[in-house]
């Protein structure tokens, strides 16, 4: 069972501390299914993507300038690899936040510091994602403003 | 982890500033183009402007969450302070919250298009 108060780092975890863990677990837990599930459809619609735009190479069907058509399966190619960068990115960020749910349930059960340690050493590995991408994605706006200026 | 959390709300805060600033240039430019052609644009252009700023007031409040979650978590954790640690959490709930909610509505309005405009091409 559960103490009222049990140490973690130099601070104690009371009942509110409890309950605030407790609930950003569901959360998370919320969080990384829906991911997941993003995850999923956004590598479906990379294929699909794919498909249609090499849809219009077929003899008869795709254009007559070979141009065009090279052009439209280049194009699906790029909406297929950009796609499952994404749905790979979200799948690890929500896998993060999956096993941070699963740690912080056992270490509230068990009462176990090092097992709430871990899972607080998942959201970091959650949050570090998100902060490369967000880095990687503003070089790339700011690349994208000095392409068009100078 | 406060560090990491600071540097995403910091990160998403300033591509937001990028994004509105791209949007006036955007706008700008469209404006000149339509007063060339003679193309009257202003329902698009309403249409653009409400779901590029309802993006950005979603965005900014996952970041101020973020940023409350790193500042108190810190600041609880250094002073050994029992209520800037929860509050900290607290936040971390909050961001939580948010973004699954967000993802819920992004996959919903996915899904209603794929249903209603999917597979056609094909």
């Amino acid at each position: 069972m559960m103490e009222e108060k049990s140490s973690i780092f130099n601070l104690t975890l009371d009942a509110e501390s409890t309950s605030i863990i407790r609930t950003s677990v569901s959360w998370a837990r919320i969080l990384s299914i829906s991911g997941y599930i993003l995850a999923g459809v956004l590598m479906m619609l990379g294929i699909v993507t794919k498909i249609v735009f090499s849809s219009y190479d077929r003899p008869g069907y795709g254009y007559n300038d070979r141009t065009v058509s090279d052009s439209l399966s280049m194009g699906g190619t790029f909406a297929l690899v950009v796609y499952i960068i994404v749905s790979v990115v979200l799948a690890a960020s929500s896998t993060f936040l999956l096993r941070f749910a699963n740690k912080a349930t056992a270490a509230l059960k068990t009462n176990s510091i090092s097992a709430l340690n871990g899972a607080l050493a998942n959201v970091r590995a959650h949050l570090s994602i998100w902060a490369v991408v967000m880095i990687i994605v503003l070089l790339m706006m700011v690349l994208g403003i000095l392409s068009v200026i100078l | 982890m406060a560090t990491w959390g600071l540097i995403v709300a910091v990160t998403m805060v300033l591509r937001y500033v990028i994004n509105v600033i791209e949007y006036f240039q955007v706008k700008a430019e469209a404006d000149r183009m339509s007063q060339e052609l003679g193309y009257d644009y202003n329902t698009a252009s309403q249409s653009t402007l409400i779901w590029t700023f309802l993006g950005i007031a979603i965005g900014l409040l996952v970041c101020y969450f973020l940023y409350r979650f790193s500042t108190f978590t810190k600041k609880g954790l250094d002073n050994n302070d029992q209520a800037d640690f929860d509050t900290g959490i607290l936040n971390l709930r909050n961001y939580f919250l948010t973004v699954a909610i967000v993802l819920i509505v992004l996959i919903a309005i996915v899904v209603i298009v794929l249903t209603l405009f999917g597979a056609g091409p094909i």
